[in-house]
This record gives C-alpha cells, sequence and structure tokens, in this order.
C-alpha cells in the first residue's frame, strides 16, 4: 500500500479502495480508543471529543495514500491535532480535561484495593499528595506528566500531539518531575528516596 | 565494584546518567544504552537513589491512572467504530 500514487486529495475509488480500507484497519481502527482519550484531553467536552474524533478519521481515511505505514500512533495524533487547531478556530484551546473535575473524584479508598508486588515494593505514596502536588504544577507541566505517566504515550507522540519538538517533550517532562517531586517533598514524602 | 563512600561520590558517569535518567525510566532509550544506565545504578548508591525515587513518583502516577484518564464512554466508543467501518466501506 506504500507504494501506491494517488492524486493529492483526490480519492480513486475503483482501483484502490481495497487496499485503502485493508490500510485503514490496520493502522487507524486499533488506535480509536486512544484517539477517543486524546480528542477528550484537547477538547474536555465528550460531544466536541466524539465530533473531532469522526474528522480525524475522515482525514485520515483521505491522507492515508500519503502514509507510509510508520509510526501509526505518531501520524494520527499529529492527525488529531492539526483537526482540532481547525475545529477550535473560534474556541479556547484546552489540553486537558477540567482538573476540578478530576481532583473532586479524589478516591476515598486511598491506598485500599490496589495492589501488585512491584507497586508494593516501590512503596507507593498516597494518592491525595500525589494528586495535590499534580494540581500544584503549570498547566504545561500537569499536561506532559499526564500524557506520558498516566496515558502511556512515547515521547514522540507526545510531540505530536502537542505540536512541540522531542527535545522539548524532554526538557519539559524533567522539568514536570522535578516540580513534581519537590511538591510530594513538601508534603512530607520522598525524602531520601524511601519515605 | 566500590563500597562505603565511594559509592557516594559523584563521578562523571553520573552526570551522562543524570540526563538520560527520563528517557530511561520511560524506556524510551536504546537497548545498549539502558544496559549501561542499570549497570550504572546499580553500582552507584546515589544515583541508584535518584531513580527509585522517580520510579516512585512514576510507579504512583500510574496507578492513579483510572482517576486521571478522560472517563471512557463505550458507547461513544461503539458510535465511532461503527463510524469508522462507515468509511471504509461507503467510499
Ligand atoms: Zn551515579
Amino acid at each position: 500500500m506504500g507504494r501506491v500514487v494517488v492524486d493529492p486529495g483526490v480519492a480513486d475509488p475503483t482501483v484502490r479502495s481495497d487496499q485503502r480500507d485493508e490500510a485503514f484497519r490496520v493502522h487507524v481502527l486499533p488506535e480509536l480508543q486512544l484517539l477517543h482519550a486524546m480528542a477528550m484531553r484537547l477538547t474536555r467536552d465528550p460531544h466536541d471529543a466524539e465530533d473531532l474524533v469522526q474528522d480525524t478519521l475522515v482525514r485520515a481515511y483521505r491522507a492515508l495514500h500519503r502514509f507510509d505505514g510508520r509510526y501509526p500512533r505518531s501520524w494520527l495524533l499529529t492527525i488529531l491535532r492539526n483537526t482540532n487547531i481547525n475545529r477550535a478556530r473560534k474556541k479556547r484551546p484546552v489540553l486537558v480535561h477540567d482538573e476540578h473535575a478530576t481532583f473532586s473524584r479524589l478516591p476515598g479508598h486511598g491506598s485500599a484495593g490496589r495492589e501488585g508486588a512491584a507497586e508494593e515494593a516501590l512503596n507507593r505514596i498516597p494518592d491525595g499528595a500525589v494528586l495535590g502536588a499534580l494540581a500544584d504544577l503549570t498547566e504545561d507541566h500537569r499536561t506532559i506528566v499526564l500524557l506520558v505517566d498516566v496515558d502511556g504515550l512515547a515521547y514522540r507522540e507526545a510531540a505530536d500531539l502537542l505540536g512541540i519538538p522531542v527535545g522539548t517533550v524532554m526538557s519539559r517532562l524533567h522539568r514536570a518531575r522535578s516540580a513534581l517531586r519537590t511538591g510530594l517533598e513538601q508534603r512530607g514524602h520522598l525524602r531520601g528516596g524511601t519515605t | 565494584m566500590m563500597t562505603g563512600w565511594m559509592q557516594r561520590l559523584f563521578r562523571p558517569e553520573c552526570h551522562r546518567v543524570q540526563q538520560v535518567m527520563d528517557a530511561w525510566l520511560d524506556g524510551e532509550l536504546p537497548v545498549d544504552q539502558a544496559h549501561r544506565v542499570a549497570a550504572h545504578l546499580a553500582d552507584c548508591e546515589r544515583c541508584g537513589i535518584e531513580a527509585d525515587t522517580y520510579r516512585r513518583v512514576k510507579a504512583s502516577l500510574a496507578a492513579l491512572a483510572p482517576d486521571l484518564r478522560p472517563p471512557a464512554d463505550p458507547d461513544a466508543l461503539d458510535r465511532l467504530r461503527r463510524f469508522a467501518e462507515d468509511l471504509t466501506t461507503s467510499e
């Protein structure tokens, strides 16, 4: 499918639609859940997010003949970002969904419930302290931490979603983690690395 | 292999390791480089403690993922899946 030559922007349904559909199923459909989650991060609104993903799917489908099959996530997150910019021209762009909604849903069960040997060995920090320190970060810092540590994006994917270089992702992440660490230390955690 | 107070000295290697600590934590380093970092962390108390600290923070965030992720909506996902499948059959 990578070698197919197509007039830019013009779908010729008769010749390649099978290949295009196949590529769409292989590269795009498995990322649907990620796209939806990232659309929620970008828009903070369920309806906007759904619309954004629809628009992204249409664009991805049309652009498939220009996609080389490598890093589909990166490719899709770039389209998601660009689509969102076009959609959000009139709206104020936001990157993280409502933090107040998030932090007001603080889990009441604290350290109960979730377990796991590896986690236990690492001596988890209490949820309240982590959420508090996270809430104190600047929006940019909080966003990059959420994308990498919570959503599990690779640096390159986070860079594509945010429209910044990978080097910026790395330096921003480093500063965000330092700030988070400071916040946790101020809350009486982490000092000495083993408390 | 060093022992005692020697382990806590800041060695030239430490600086390089700290520079790639995030990438190491996040699994973004090439395998050979990751092995070198792991070997240093096992050998250097100072960097080892640093790595443990950030690993704890990362693990704590990951454990909170269900609370920090945008709320999942299975119905929306179903609608989107159908939308996507229609795309492939309509044109
Ligand atoms: Zn060291």
